[in-house]
């Protein structure tokens, strides 16, 4: 499994990521220059449920350590149930909800 | 159900019709326990907590699509011979003796923790971690359940030791969550709407304070609880003597945080410590607003 970085993002102010099993595209991934939310993964619908998802974020923010970030914020709708178990996993605080999105805050350490 | 759990169920000799008729099978949200928490949550940080599986009341079955009814009916989505990775990484907990379950995850809960949330006071959900652990538990805690007689005090007790299981629990900071509501009814009334937040630091660690800011205006206030709480009341004795407030309002206000107080015990706990005086006005036989 690797992670490559792609040179150009299809996002403006993002860097793009992509994970790669062999020649098999698992899913992708940005790494925002943003305050909420900076970090986004998408997991190809074929290969979810296989812990690919927190794999990828979990490779994502080491990258993101590296910069020197100390705390992630992460506003998810409750609905995104899979990404909420994600950021929890990773280390992520449950420290509030405002109409329906709970807000994680993930110490970097 | 699916073979796997048919499988499951006559392996360990699970008599699935005395458990339907002697023990709860449904599955609780944090919703379904107490909305107001699970709309105005403010937590105060995780603890590792001994909790006794009956206290872990279930979790968010609407994101899986999954019915509230029946836990064990609901086993199949976790544990699947056929499935996907999800449903087939946790198999092998299938084939553990009901005697020895709780004794064979005790590493695991260690290794990698149950994650919970505190729906309210005694009563906890599965937030981000542990949902197969939690049904190959409650299943085999239920069957051993619908196998004591009644009355049996001794035997309900050795149950309880036996599925204590070791968490991390996000616990609730009932003084900000229960205020937070409170603070966003009156402002209802206003048409005002505030984003109240824990404060934390750099580190991510909470500072014990909310923050209080008014959409689309750039103040922001930071309190601890004492001032929350005075503020709070400030608003509260506001509102009820405010002559542009109709009485039928102020009304539906008082009675309506009485009925909150008859319906949850946790509020009733948070009023009766911080706002003896909302109380008092809730269950006087006069209700007087100004």
């Amino acid at each position: 499994m690797e992670l490559l970085k792609c040179e150009t993002s299809d996002i403006e102010n993002t860097e793009k990521y992509i994970l790669k099993n062999g020649e098999k595209e698992i899913g992708y991934g940005y790494i925002k220059g943003v305050e909420i939310n900076p970090i986004e993964i998408f997991i190809y619908e074929n290969e979810r449920s296989n812990g690919y998802g927190k794999l990828l974020f979990s490779k994502l923010l080491e990258i993101i350590k590296e910069k020197e970030a100390k705390l992630l914020t992460f506003d998810l709708p409750e609905e995104q149930y899979r990404m909420i178990n994600i950021v929890a996993y990773s280390g992520g605080r449950y420290i509030s909800i405002k109409n329906g999105v709970r807000r994680y805050i993930l110490p970097i350490k | 159900m699916n073979n796997t759990i048919l499988k499951f169920l006559e392996r360990h000799d699970f008599d699935l019709s005395l458990i339907k008729k002697k023990c709860d099978l449904g599955v609780k949200s944090s919703k379904d326990v107490n909305p107001i928490i699970a709309k105005y949550y403010i937590g105060k940080g995780e603890e590792q907590q001994r909790i006794y599986v009956a206290d872990i009341v279930g979790y968010d079955y609407s994101y899986m699509n999954l019915d509230n009814s029946n836990i064990i009916d609901n086993m199949s989505y976790f544990y699947n011979e056929n499935g996907d990775g999800y449903s087939t990484r946790s198999l092998s907990l299938l084939d553990i003796p009901t005697d020895e379950i709780v004794y064979r995850l005790m590493g695991s809960f260690t290794r990698d923790p149950m994650y919970l949330m505190e729906a309210d006071k005694g009563k906890y959900v599965i937030d981000s971690n542990g949902l197969h652990r939690l049904h190959i538990l409650k299943a085999h805690y239920l069957k051993e359940l619908s196998e004591l007689e009644e009355g049996d005090a001794i035997g309900h007790k050795i149950l309880e030791d036996k599925y204590m299981v070791e968490t991390m629990a996000r616990k609730v900071d009932y003084l900000k969550t229960y205020s937070s509501f409170l603070f966003q009814q009156i402002a209802r009334y206003y048409g005002c709407d505030f984003d109240i937040r824990p404060q934390y630091d750099d580190y991510g660690e909470l500072t014990g304070k909310v923050t209080i800011e008014l959409r689309g205006k750039n103040e922001k206030l930071v309190l601890n609880d004492k001032q929350f709480i005075k503020l709070l009341k400030d608003e509260i004795a506001n509102f009820l003597n405010d002559n542009s407030i109709s009485k039928k309002d102020k009304k539906h206000f008082i009675d309506f945080v009485g009925q909150t107080i008859e319906e949850y015990d946790s509020f009733k706990e948070y009023i009766k410590q911080n706002l003896q005086e909302i109380y008092n006005e809730c269950f006087s036989d006069e209700v007087e607003v100004g």
